[in-house]
């Protein structure tokens, strides 16, 4: 073992191999250069915490496989299966938004699949107030608030979205849901539009009455200064011309029942116009308030 | 933003630590002198371990890349049981710091796995050495070259604090998918 050489510490022969001459005992007692007192307490520490870790760990790994299965059974369409498993994983994580927001929609699903509708939503509303965060339950309550009717709480809850990145694999059901929610609103637009039109219309045929209304009225005055005329002629003894005169009062009599019945035709107009815009405005409202906001894929 | 290097050592300090050791552990294992050792430190480099010159190039290259596997293997093990909590359900609730310690002890040691440039070029220069023979040398080249291509990639933080945290999160999905 020993060469010629000396150990450089203790001058006894030393190890063959090495560039540092030194004996056996010195390199030994080099090489287990102990590790001081507090980097040992520090890993008996962390072995410590890793001890604590690796004993919940069983538990952890349950839930996780728990999850796996729910998810699966989830996707399979067995929301019994699907609950009961959640279930074990929201008891493992209590304050988990995955878990409490998986095992609510399960049941939630559960609820639809049996048609119980109303109960969906209160699934899917209690969940949705707690983790408002979670867009997964946002979307299931919007779905479930479509069925049972409630459309315009199907769009706050959709209004609420806006901004938030949506998972992609929910895209395609907002969609739908959105078209859906979307179809009385079409027929809304359709109605605004067919409205519009009709009051326009409404409008034009008022002008031309008005129009109408201000030559007559012209023509009448001009018609009462010519009677006023022969009555005047007459009064003072002068020969008048009696035909013409049965004429005009005839043709006037006739202006002023015409004038009076345009008259009439046009205040009832108004009327109805003025009805029709605030029926109008109400609709467009509707409209306005009803707007389904543009939402966003997270990916 | 640039962050520090020695800021980031403070934050992950226990793998400095490992990684020192791991050095240790394998001068222990292969007879090789101590002379001295620095488990952490506020400065560049933040470890060190200063040995004698060992006896085979063999055993320079797994002292010089043993904390490469030590790192990444204790770094795994000791994050696995609190990642599957953290990663899959993130849960805060008040007893779950546990989890979140034991991931920062698995991230920090996981991220200081890669070899220094002064472990690199120990490998290299032991390559280069009059006694190894060119055949040997041709051997321990790609050896030399992988260390030096990981002390250059571990040279970023970010990188050393990606594999880290992939490592943490990665290993414990990958194990329950496959024996699960």
């Amino acid at each position: 073992m020993g060469d010629a050489r000396k150990c450089e510490n203790c001058a006894r022969p030393a190890e063959r191999g090495y560039q540092l001459a030194l004996c056996r005992t010195c390199r030994d007692t080099l090489r287990r250069r102990p590790v001081p007192l507090s980097v040992k307490a520090a890993c008996g520490l962390a072995l410590l915490f890793l001890a604590v870790g690796l004993m919940r760990f069983p538990a952890r790994l349950q839930a996780y496989l728990a999850f796996r299965r729910g998810s699966q059974a989830e996707s399979a369409g067995d929301y019994p299966l699907a609950v009961a498993q959640y279930r074990t994983v929201a008891q493992q994580f209590p304050e988990s938004t995955l878990a409490q927001v998986s095992l609510a929609v399960a049941r939630g699903r559960q609820a639809e699949s049996a048609g119980d509708y109303p109960l969906a939503v209160a699934q899917y509303r209690t969940v949705a107030q707690r983790f408002p965060e979670s867009t997964l339950a946002q979307v299931r309550l919007a779905v479930a608030l479509h069925r049972v009717g409630k459309s315009s709480e199907c769009i706050e809850v959709l209004r609420r979205l806006k901004g938030q990145e949506i998972d992609p694999t929910l895209l395609h059901e907002i969609k739908t849901l959105i078209d859906e929610v979307s179809a009385p609103r079409r027929e809304m637009r359709r109605s605004i539009v067919a409205m519009k039109q009709e009051v326009r219309g409404m409008r034009q045929e008022m002008t031309v009455l008005d129009v109408s209304l201000r030559s007559s009225s012209a023509e009448i005055e001009t018609m009462r200064a010519a009677i006023r005329s022969i009555e005047s002629t007459a009064r003072l003894g002068r020969s008048a011309d009696r035909v013409r005169y049965r004429q005009l009062i005839a043709k006037y009599n006739h202006m002023v029942d015409e004038h009076n019945g345009n008259a009439s035709r046009r205040k009832s107009l108004s009327h109805a116009y003025s009805e029709r815009v605030e029926e109008l405005n109400a609709l467009i409202d509707e409209y306005n308030r009803t707007a389904i906001p543009h939402l966003r894929s997270g990916k | 933003m640039r962050i520090p290097g020695e800021l980031i050592a403070l934050a992950t300090f226990p793998g400095v630590a490992i990684h020192e050791m791991a050095h240790q552990l394998f001068c222990r294992l292969f007879r090789v002198a101590i002379f001295d050792v620095c488990y952490f430190q506020c400065e560049n480099p933040v470890g060190y371990v200063r040995h004698e010159v060992p006896r085979k190039t063999c055993h320079h290259a797994f002292i010089a890349l043993g904390p490469f596997l030590v790192n990444s293997l204790l770094g795994a093990v000791i994050g696995f049981p609190a990642a599957l909590a953290v990663t899959e359900f993130g849960d805060l609730a008040p007893g779950c710091w546990l989890d979140y310690l034991l991931v920062w002890l698995g991230v920090s040691i996981a991220m200081h796995a890669f070899p220094s440039l002064a472990d690199a070029a120990s490998i290299w220069d032991a390559t280069q050495a009059s006694r190894v023979s060119c055949i040997r040398r041709l051997m321990w080249k790609p050896l030399a070259s992988f260390a030096y291509a990981m002390a250059f990639i571990g040279f970023n933080p970010w990188f050393r604090l990606a594999y880290g945290a992939a490592l943490v999160r990665l290993a414990p999905g990958l194990l329950v998918r496959a024996f699960a």
